[in-house]
């Protein structure tokens, strides 16, 4: 063979590698849906099945993460698999599953609970698939595992370092007994995990079988040049981000009872192919239970960035060399034990994804609004079962906001993953009637582009319950962007005898007697100057009742006859 | 069947590893309720193929009723998965604990390819995984408790599950001494195993296991005997538990024992219903006290399963002696445990009067909890904190033994309880942030009786050295005090008061005190009262009275006001005729007579219990008179 002709077949066998990696590329993001699919049409809850609180990961032997269904819970499902991986080292075998839910390494909530399956080809670590699903209960004080009073984690639920519930494909009986002891509802956590197992199994036989079609060193290969495409072109897009060093502050404002406004800061640095967030100078942790899982942290940190880059990403740990955020252990948004993190996935979670895009707005081409709305805590169960907690705060839907180009339409953008709940559904399973639920009037912070607005839901409640609550920030409003104002705010409330009144800020197990609830998150923030809103657009706005005359006079500027033509369109369409 | 004498032997090797299970447990833990105060129990027990039972027994005799369940358990759920090599954890109430605080080690011992024998052990833990340290009394449910521990083995064959151990320790607030605690059980699990097999070797199992059956049968035909000498009939009785802090008072306990030639029948019915607090008795542990008033009635029959063999016990399920599950059962093994072990006692008043006394203890766990600032600490709880402490001061709950006929309450606990103590001064002062001011027996508060209780312990404190602390203080027999004997007076109950003295001043007595903060320079008080006395005071030599005021167990006041005893200072004798006259007067009185002591009612006005007081003597005068 001549140079050039080995050569050309090097170039050529280099070509058709890469061809096969690009393939198992795409194969691997589609087989996480896959799985994800398996697991939301399979699960008994519609926590998992509508809402879709579960994360499908496929992982390197380290646990760095290869392909995902859930771009949210990239880093955290990263850090809880090598969390696995490390721990049992030198103990994986080819049937065996791990369940782990600690959230000092890599959980989010201690009802997040992650199933970890290595695959190992001729007795060799290959990778891992991982299934996180949310359960209902892990024990603690209160059904539900979440407790607003909670000043350390045990207050909370159970925390599970890593255990294998199956061993060589046998279930570790005394050890899943145990797991589905320490939590209020064993049959449905034993169907859950049951799903898990399940999507696992169908993942690895899957993976086997890709292993089987291009061989192991193929696949390998493929592992990684996956991570290696995503942090190229996150390095690409940074590249066009402006040079420098930013920093951000978000605070989340606390009773003094709670110690007082706790606040999330940031230092980003833009450099030449990357980017850099150090959240060290952030307030100490807390004994309440907003503080934020540092794998939540990272999460939440890439998903802004993610959002910030666009829809063209893949989400996986490469994403992590381009982007390297940093914590400090002991701080709000890095707690450890025993810190109480239960609503840490709203709060500070929160705080971490806007602090990144407020701080970054001045180093990106298009600032990015806000991603999210804040978020209560409304649970609430009968009198005489401790163990049937209803999440009412499903039912808090926020507007996303406008964006340059755009309106804000549907929940925040990153909120969007779980659908809007059934009505249908949701009463025929808890015995409560949704007596209204609209968008509600003039939610929707004005602008060129407006925000979306949020739902204002009024539910009847059955007499005799008690309700488990934290409203901190239901009040605040997502501030707008270039000119645009904020949305409006929200709101939980309740019907009494005495009327109309607002939620405790915090509360447990409290018994209230009302007949009625009202429940409103905000709207979405406004984006650039409501003057150059296209007139046509804010008469469709009126008409669809998403902004009241009000506005639509003193704050767009329409004329009394433009509001008439506005209302003559509404009521041909109600004839 | 073996010899006797040779089954008598074997019996006696049999309690010798079982104390050595129990001292090896008290020198190995690292924690001071079990290595100083030595609260914790073992056993041996014997596997016939379908049934566990108890052949001898060290330390806490409840713990040790108890822990059969507990090797039932492990039996059960590992049925046909036991090997050699196995050590088992076992905690969760209705899975054969008695309460998520105690925790079970059970070891099966094999010969021949099966497990004969278990060797067991049971303590309960200084923090169990519960939302708040060491103790939740906002549970209300068995969750609430803390990690339910549900049989798992901590060891398999052999080998350390790491992955067990990390998880338990990840669920707990003092992670070295729980780990320290269980470990010191598994290895006195394995000395006794040892003991066990140089006992086998020597003799050869078939001796062995025929030995098994003798000293079981030994013990039931001798407790056979012992009924038969009792009159048949059907005994009644009720006690009542002051509250199970939930919202509900004066809950009721009722037995009625019924004696039929050999056979004795406990029947509970009558008994209250579950409630959602924290007093209900889980099964294994209302049973272990059956058997521990049993014990007490027959000192000379040796303790085993042989015990049961007579007996039907009767408990009515969804009652706080019989719970089902999710019910809480939080301070089960000590309250209720201890009404029912009055109860029972009660009813056993009746036919075996000369016999009775108090077997139960009216503790709880008093603790404290925060940061030792001492410049030299010598004890770490806790690697993650390794400022954290947690104190229970056994001190504050001390005192429970009663009078017997022919003898005054003596020592501290009650005495099936007695093998344990509470905590030398001097230690604990060296191990917690604390100094202690007072510890003394009381004038007045001994419980009269014509053989009296004993006096109640006073105890003052400061929890010098430490910061950021909290109390987590419940006491418990203090509406209804432990009960007085054949015409004895009732105990004078139990208080703790924190930051005495003082406009913040906490009373612990009625109401618990949960998770408070408290000024750890301030004065801590408590007093522990002992048990009830046995016999009618006024019939209580009164030499032996006068003994007691020189020795300042009763004041000159007190002689006369409980005893009717009238004593001469100016001699320091007894007036005889004066106390004559007293006496004959006081019997005379008509009416019921008021069966009160001067420390009882000096309890009564510094805990604010009179309402209480006054609201259970009424209950009581109505179902007298409906009894009529």
């Amino acid at each position: 063979m001549t140079r050039a002709t080995s050569e050309r077949s090097e170039r050529a066998a280099a070509a058709m590698a890469s061809v096969e990696a690009e393939i198992l590329r795409t194969t691997l993001s589609a087989l996480a849906e896959e799985v994800g699919a398996i697991v939301a049409n399979t699960a008994p809850t519609a926590e998992i099945s509508q809402a879709r609180e579960f994360a499908v990961a496929i992982t390197d032997k380290s646990g760095a993460v290869v392909a995902t269904d859930n771009p949210m819970q990239v880093a955290s499902m990263a850090q809880t698999v090598a969390r696995v991986a490390d721990y049992f080292e030198f103990d994986l075998h080819q049937g065996d599953v791990i369940l782990t839910n600690d959230p000092y390494a890599g959980g989010s909530r201690l009802h997040d609970v992650t199933l970890t399956a290595p695959l190992m080809i001729d007795d060799e670590l290959l990778l891992f698939v991982a299934v996180r699903m949310r359960i209902r209960d892990v024990g603690g004080q209160v059904g539900g595992s979440i407790n607003p009073e909670a000043t350390e984690i045990l207050a909370e639920g159970h925390p599970y370092t890593p255990v294998k519930i199956q061993r060589r494909g046998s279930p570790v009986r005394d050890m899943l007994y145990f797991f589905l002891l320490n939590g209020r509802h064993m049959q449905e956590t034993r169907r859950t995990l049951d799903v898990g197992s399940a999507a696992l199994a169908l993942g690895q036989e899957r993976l086997t079988e890709l292993v089987g079609r291009y061989g192991v060193k193929v696949v390998r290969g493929a592992l990684a040049y996956a991570q290696t495409y995503s942090e190229q072109l996150a390095r690409n897009a940074i590249r066009a981000w402006k040079r420098g060093s930013y920093e951000g502050e978000q605070r989340l404002d606390l009773d003094p009872v709670t110690g007082g406004p706790v606040t999330v800061r940031l230092t980003a640095t833009v450099a030449d192919d990357g980017l850099s967030l150090d959240f060290s100078r952030s307030d100490d942790q807390r004994q309440v239970f907003v503080n934020c899982p540092a794998g939540v942290t990272v999460s939440c940190a890439l998903s802004a960035v993610l959002a910030m880059l666009g829809d063209t990403v893949p989400a996986n740990s490469g994403l992590l060399r381009a982007i390297e955020v940093r914590t400090r252990p002991g701080s709000v948004v890095h707690p450890t034990q025993p810190a109480p993190i239960g609503w840490g996935t709203a709060h500070c979670a929160n705080e971490v994804m806007e602090v990144v895009t407020t701080t970054l707005r001045a180093a990106v081409a298009r600032p990015m609004s806000a991603l999210t709305v804040p978020r209560s805590l409304l649970l609430s169960r009968p009198l005489g079962d401790r163990s049937d907690q209803t999440d009412l705060g499903r039912w808090g839907i926020g507007g996303a906001s406008g964006l340059a180009g755009r309106d804000g339409w549907g929940p925040p953008q990153l909120s969007t993953r779980a659908q809007l709940p059934s009505v249908e559904q949701w009463e025929a399973e808890h015995a409560m009637r949704i007596e209204h639920l609209e968008l509600a009037e003039d939610s929707g912070g004005s602008g060129q582009w407006r925000g979306a607005p949020g739902f204002e839901v009024r539910i009847a409640l059955a007499p005799d319950r008690l309700f488990t609550v934290w409203t901190q920030t239901a009040g605040n409003a997502v501030a707008g962007l270039a000119g645009g104002s904020a949305g409006g705010t929200g709101e939980v409330a309740f019907h009494t005898r005495e009327g109309w009144q607002p939620a405790p800020i915090s509360a447990l197990e409290m018994a209230i007697h009302a007949d009625c609830l009202r429940l409103r998150f905000a709207g979405g923030g406004g984006y650039g100057n409501p003057a150059e809103r296209p007139r046509q657009a804010v008469i469709d706005d009126l008409a669809d009742g998403l902004i009241s005359a009000t506005t639509a006079r003193h704050v767009y500027g329409l004329s009394a006859a433009e509001i008439e033509q506005a209302s003559q369109h509404t009521s041909n369409v109600r004839r | 069947m073996t010899d006797a004498i040779t089954a008598e032997i074997i019996r006696n090797y049999l309690d010798t590893t079982a104390e050595h299970l129990y001292e090896t447990i008290c020198r190995t833990s690292p924690n001071n309720v079990v290595n100083e105060a030595k609260d914790c129990g073992g056993g041996i027990y014997s596997y016939d193929g379908t049934t566990a039972k108890m052949v001898a027994r060290a330390g806490i005799i409840a713990h040790s009723f108890a822990l059969s369940t507990s090797c039932q358990a492990g039996l059960d759920f590992f049925r046909g998965d036991l090997n050699p090599g196995d050590a088992i954890l076992i905690g969760d109430p209705y899975h054969g604990g008695s309460h998520c605080g105690c925790w079970s080690i059970v070891v099966p011992i094999f010969f021949n390819g099966k497990p004969r024998l278990f060797t067991a052990a049971r303590l309960h833990v200084l923090d169990q995984g519960s939302p708040t340290p060491n103790v939740n009394f906002a549970c209300r449910d068995v969750w609430g408790e803390g990690t339910r521990v549900s049989p798992i083995k901590l060891y398999e064959k052999g080998e350390r599950r790491r992955e067990v151990w990390d998880l338990i320790t990840a669920n707990n607030r003092v992670p070295l001494i729980v780990e320290g605690d269980v470990e010191a059980m598994i290895g006195a699990c394995r000395v006794g195993e040892r003991f066990i097999r140089e006992l086998v070797d020597r003799h050869g199992w078939q001796t062995v296991e025929s030995s098994l059956e003798w000293i079981l049968a030994y013990s039931e035909r001798k407790f056979r005997q012992r009924i038969r000498e009792w009159p048949d009939g059907t005994y009644s009785a009720t006690f009542h538990v002051d509250t199970d802090h939930a919202g509900h008072e004066d809950l009721k306990i009722q037995v009625a024992i019924t004696i039929d030639e050999d056979r004795m029948t406990f029947d509970f019915e009558g008994t209250d219903r579950q409630t959602d607090g924290i007093i209900n008795s889980a099964k294994p542990n209302t049973i272990a006290y059956v058997g521990v008033v049993l014990s007490a009635l027959c000192p000379d029959i040796p303790v085993n399963a042989g015990f049961f063999a007579p007996l039907t016990i009767l408990l009515p399920e969804g009652t706080i002696v019989h719970p089902t599950a999710p019910a809480a059962t939080l301070a089960g093994t000590i309250c209720c445990g201890c009404q029912i072990g009055e109860v029972l006692m009660k009813a056993c008043e009746q036919f075996a009067p000369q016999r009775v006394g108090n077997v139960s203890i009216d503790i709880s766990g008093p603790i404290v909890y925060g940061l030792d600032r001492r410049a030299h600490r010598f004890q770490t709880h806790s690697a993650r904190n390794p400022n954290f402490f947690m104190f229970m001061d056994l001190s504050m709950v001390s005192m429970s033994n009663s009078g017997v006929h022919g003898n005054d309450g003596w020592g501290m606990w009650a005495t099936p309880f007695s093998v344990a103590r509470p905590v030398n001064v001097e230690i604990t002062e060296i191990q917690q942030p604390t100094l202690y001011r007072q510890t003394e027996f009381t004038t007045d508060s001994a419980a009269p009786g014509q053989w009296r209780g004993t006096p109640a312990l006073a105890m003052r404190r400061v929890d010098r050295g430490a910061s950021d602390v909290k109390a987590a203080l419940f006491v418990q027999s203090v509406v209804h005090s432990l009960t007085g004997w054949v015409g004895g007076y009732e105990g004078s109950g139990n208080i703790i008061v924190v930051n005495e003295g003082t406009q913040d001043e906490m009373i612990c007595g009625e109401h618990l005190i949960e998770h408070a903060a408290y000024d750890p320079s301030k004065t801590i008080f408590s007093q522990s009262g002992g048990g009830g006395g046995w016999g009618d005071p006024l019939d209580r030599d009164p030499a032996r009275v006068l003994e007691d005021v020189l020795d300042e167990y009763i004041s000159v006041e007190g002689a006369k006001y409980d005893y009717g005893v009238v004593i001469d200072t100016a001699t320091w004798s007894v007036s005889d005729e004066a106390t004559a006259r007293e006496r004959a007067a006081r019997k005379a009185q008509p009416g019921p007579r008021k069966r009160r002591g001067l420390g009882r009612e000096w309890l009564i006005k510094r805990a604010g219990i009179q309402h209480r007081i006054d609201r259970h003597d009424a209950a009581q005068l109505q179902s007298n008179k409906g009894s009529v």
